[in-house]
């Protein structure tokens, strides 16, 4: 009897400690940049003007990072046009954060199917970097005041993306 | 003549190539460069550091370790640069501190405890 119950000590956290693993995904990784300031970037849109974070200050933020090649992403773009819409009017800018792709597959990306944010072109992926991006899509939501409130990986929802905004406001 | 015009066009063609690629890292410093991106998780990749790598995100880090370096940052400053972004994931090699102790004390914890075990048992056996 003794015995067992020193086998049920010993094995009892080990599969306990194991049967949490399990309902864990280790895909899902808190992101190291909410709460902090935002990374400074300057990077070219597609007309070749410079944007800053600087210049867009005093302005809510939705940082997407995206590709062409990137299947979730063209699922997300139809949420994206429908949040530009829908927030024309308000303290939003919508940024379009291009990773690991060419501008000739954006321009034409985007002449299919619509453009519902500023494109940032990020050649050496160095925003992706300065911003902890492991792939895409990834959508940053940045406060007036330059700070990273949360950070979403994978497809957008609508509610989802109300609800973050109304958090900013 | 033919020469002199072929010398013009060298140069003006060479000189801006070379303005806009990077100085290549010094040996010691290409190193230096190695041993941090073997720190360095991919994060893309299954378990291998950016140094091993051919990943694009990882040719890109190993990119930002590379000017870091030519800017003069330390080694610490680099690793926590990445760590800041991407948290301590990042880190190939988890900092012995709070819970992470456990991954450090439990190996030998464990030893010292089956060594206690065998010293009973051997002892019991032999009575």
């Amino acid at each position: 009897m003794k015995r067992v119950i020193l086998f049920f000590l010993i094995a009892g956290p080990i599969v306990a400690l194991l049967a949490f693993g399990l309902t864990r995904n280790p895909r899902e990784l808190p992101s190291a940049m909410i709460g902090k300031k935002a990374p400074d970037f300057a990077l070219k849109n597609l007309e070749g003007k410079e944007v800053t974070l600087e210049s867009l200050k005093g302005q809510n933020l939705l940082i997407n990072f995206w590709a062409t090649w990137c299947g979730p992403c063209y699922q997300e773009h139809a949420v994206l046009k429908a949040i530009q819409k829908q927030h024309a009017q308000e303290n939003l800018r919508l940024l379009g954060v291009v990773y690991q792709d060419s501008v000739e597959n954006v321009k034409e990306y985007l002449r299919q199917e619509g453009k519902p944010f500023e494109v940032l072109l990020d050649p050496d992926n160095k925003m992706g970097i300065d911003y902890g991006v492991g792939g895409v899509p990834e959508t940053f939501f940045v406060d007036a005041e330059g700070f990273i409130r949360e950070k979403h990986s994978g497809v957008l929802t609508m509610e989802y993306v109300e609800f973050m905004l109304n958090t900013l406001k | 003549m033919k020469n002199f015009f072929f010398y013009i066009l060298f140069f003006t063609m060479a000189v801006p190539a070379l303005a806009a690629k990077p100085t290549p890292l010094d040996p010691a410093m290409q190193i230096k460069a190695r041993a941090i991106a073997d720190q360095l998780r991919c994060p893309v990749c299954r378990g291998i550091p950016i140094a091993e790598s051919p990943a694009e995100l990882a040719q890109n880090m190993m990119q930002e370790i590379r000017n870091q370096l030519r800017q003069g940052k330390s080694e610490e400053e680099i690793l926590n640069y990445f760590e800041d972004r991407y948290g301590e994931w990042i880190l190939l090699k988890p900092k012995p501190k709070g819970m992470n102790l456990t991954l450090w004390l439990l190996p030998a914890a464990l030893l010292a405890a089956g060594v206690v075990f065998l010293f009973f048992a051997v002892r019991r056996w032999s009575a």
